[in-house]
């Protein structure tokens, strides 16, 4: 069973999450958490932790502000919102009450967000507001990169610090 | 024993020397203690065969349980803090054998027990945060050891 029907359970995480404002996108795969799927990783667990990646200059804990510099690394930059802005692509990410990151999701080119949870599936929600809960918190910061012109050799869509 | 020789009416002085009845008594030993070591073996192959079903089936319905409440969350240490995570690593060694079946056949963080369990790490830097290498560095420790073929 996919974390789809999972989502409208009960006891699902997230109450903003609706059948009519998502689409799950992938399927279910545990080599990758959201901060890596944020930047366009699917290779790798980001996070300090003895068994997650992390750059080894960054300081290993999970703050808002090492997990921005490690985005940096990428070429992302702070930003004030999560409004669309022609050229950039952008990262929100999610803090708990004592603002620490619990999530990131990336945004998409017509606006949308796409989102891996945790070790389940990606999805692409409408909104931000629509996996705020106490498991993610709330979108607290935002950055955004500039994204890669449409050419022969690209899609248009991704960030020239793809890997 | 001793309703055995007497059944054989074998004479006094002859009963007294030792190898005799050391050869009857074993004669007939022998065949009890077969008998019941065979019991035993069996006995001890079916319970440690019925325990080693009854853990596989407790660690499959706590892996499920497991994924369903942390699998959301990006955070390893939440993963290792739960307390359905805490009862794997507190099965100690029996779990070993069993939990590297499992990430051999659904890969995984729940290697993260063997690490808990065993207090190894088999893990070369260059492979942190990269599950595939990851799990192939503990299945190549459980068959050093082992535990696996």
């Amino acid at each position: 069973m996919g974390s789809g029907a999972r989502l409208y359970e009960v006891n699902s995480p997230f109450p903003n999450l609706l059948a009519s404002n998502h689409r799950i996108t992938s399927r279910a795969d545990p080599q990758y958490n959201c901060f890596a799927w944020a930047a366009h990783y699917t290779d790798r667990w980001l996070q300090p932790d003895r068994f997650g990646y992390w750059p080894g200059d960054i300081p290993d804990s999970l703050t808002l502000n090492n997990l921005t510099a490690v985005y940096a690394k990428d070429g992302f930059e702070r930003c004030a919102s999560s409004e669309p802005e022609l050229g950039y692509e952008k990262i929100a990410i999610y803090a708990d009450r004592r603002g620490l990151p619990r999530h990131a999701a990336r945004q998409l080119a017509d606006g949308k967000w796409s989102s891996k949870l945790g070790e389940f599936e990606d999805i692409e929600h409408d909104t931000l507001e629509a996996l705020e809960s106490r498991e993610y918190g709330r979108p607290v910061r935002y950055l955004r990169r500039p994204l890669a012109p449409v050419g022969p050799d690209n899609e248009g869509l991704k960030s020239p610090y793809v890997p | 024993m001793s309703l055995a020789l007497a059944d054989t009416q074998t004479p006094l002085p002859q009963l007294l020397q030792t190898e005799v009845y050391a050869v009857q008594e074993l004669a007939e030993a022998r065949g009890i203690d077969t008998r019941a070591q065979r019991a035993r073996y069996a006995l001890l192959a079916e319970t440690v065969s019925l325990r080693s079903v009854m853990l596989r089936e407790y660690l499959r319905d706590w892996l499920e349980k497991w994924r369903r409440e942390v699998g959301f969350s990006s955070l390893l240490m939440e993963k290792r803090t739960h307390p359905i995570y805490q009862r794997i690593v507190e099965m100690g060694e029996e779990a070993i054998p069993l939990l590297l079946e499992e990430i051999q056949s659904r890969p995984s963080f729940i290697f993260m027990a063997l690490h808990d369990i065993t207090g190894d790490d088999p893990i070369p830097p260059e492979h942190r945060g990269r599950l595939g290498p990851m799990i192939e560095d503990w299945l190549r420790w459980g068959a050093e050891r082992g535990f696996t073929k």
